[in-house]
């Protein structure tokens, strides 16, 4: 790669000695750093644009609203695609979560789906029920754990009553954690596992 | 993405609202953060697929946590840096490797020239960069990542030369006030 120009090629020389010398600290940090990416890819920012879409954690109430509205459309989309027979989901295995201390008589299971061999997406599907009930504020969340933290989140749901089903897509590879855990809430919460299961893929 | 939101808004307050969930700051905070988080994850993780996951994590971690934002504990840019960090951490381990070179914290006190490799340091001249106008931005970087002389930049940006010398003062003493203020 080519060098930069000498300072004094940048700046000519009509410039006061005081803002060269100014300036001169500025010049050797450029020249010190790598360069930027030349570009953001668009993929990355139709991501991030997705991002905003979920629940931000400020405006609990409307978050509440968003998430219960959320869940009502992703079951009801779910219900329309088994009932017009367009679903095509087809699971790749299944984890049975068991209920910690915490919510005795909750159940939980995951369908995961298979791994889209172009994204790398996989689809979940969560079939819950005997969760205790929320606060109009919280929400929960299906989590991968590693290293016996939070590290990864499927995404959040409201449960309804009986079994509510929730889909998911993730851009993670499932195999690579160590458990799946349900919890309320954020990990900056500090919350406790509901559900949790060993991530046993085989 | 829409670019809404007035630059001159400080991105310590542009934190604040995306914790308010404002979708408009959170827009403007990608578009001033989304190529140091990319650069500093392309560094540590060495491959566009995974850096741009990271990337996405940190924008998604900072749309989740910037309540946990706290002004009094440190400069905004200190805290979308340990926000980025993280998630090229976490990026890391899920393949079981180890990350290197991302310092413990962003220091305040690293100097110019001996830390001029540091994470931290390429960072704030990274987040520097993207406050200039894309036009003194494009003069800086054809310059200094691409070596290309004053008159090779004119002709290459189709303008006169003259006018590639004053984006280049301008840019550059912009680019210093912004530099001194982050070491503030």
């Amino acid at each position: 790669m080519r060098e930069p120009p000498e300072l004094d090629e940048l700046l000519g020389d009509d410039l006061p000695d005081d803002e060269v010398e100014r300036l001169r600290g500025v010049d050797a940090l450029l020249r010190n750093v790598p360069a930027p990416p030349h570009e953001i890819p668009l993929s990355l920012t139709h991501a991030v644009e997705q991002v905003a879409i979920e629940p931000a954690r400020i405006p609990r109430r409307r978050m509440a609203l968003a998430l219960a509205f959320g869940a009502l459309v992703a079951a009801l989309a779910f219900g329309a695609g088994r009932w017009s027979g367009e679903e095509t989901f087809e699971a790749a295995w299944d984890a049975e979560l068991v209920a910690t201390e915490n919510a005795s008589g909750a159940s939980a299971v995951v369908h995961v789906g298979h791994q889209d061999e172009e994204t790398g997406n996989m689809e979940l599907v969560l079939d819950v029920s005997g969760l205790p009930p929320l606060e109009p504020d919280e929400f929960y969340a299906l989590w991968l754990v590693e290293d016996g933290e939070w590290a990864a989140t499927c995404g959040y749901f409201s449960v309804g009553k009986g079994e509510t089903t929730v889909r998911m897509t993730v851009s993670y590879d499932i195999r690579e954690f160590e458990a799946w855990a349900v919890s309320t809430g954020h990990p900056d919460d500090h919350p406790a596992p509901l559900l949790r299961a060993e991530i046993d893929a085989a | 993405m829409s670019a809404a939101v007035a630059t001159a808004e400080s991105d310590s307050r542009l934190i604040e609202r995306v914790a308010g969930g404002d979708r408009d700051a959170f827009t403007e905070l990608y578009r001033r953060f989304a190529r140091p988080v990319l650069a500093m994850a392309l560094r540590q993780l060495g491959d566009n697929g995974r850096a741009e996951e990271a990337a996405q994590e940190t924008f998604a971690a900072v749309w989740r946590s910037a309540r946990s934002y706290k002004p009094e504990r440190g400069s905004a840019s200190a805290w979308l840096y340990a926000v980025a960090r993280h998630a090229i951490i976490d990026r890391a381990r899920q393949r079981r490797e180890p990350v290197v070179e991302v310092p413990e914290e962003a220091s305040p006190e690293a100097g110019p020239a001996d830390r001029a490799e540091g994470a931290w340091l390429t960072w704030r001249v990274h987040a520097a960069l993207e406050q200039l106008p894309e036009r003194e931005r494009a003069v800086l970087e054809l310059a200094y990542w691409s070596g290309l002389s004053q008159t090779e930049i004119a002709s290459y940006l189709d303008v006169p030369l003259g006018t590639v010398k004053t984006r280049t003062r301008t840019g550059l003493s912009r680019l210093s006030g912004l530099l001194e203020e982050v070491r503030g």
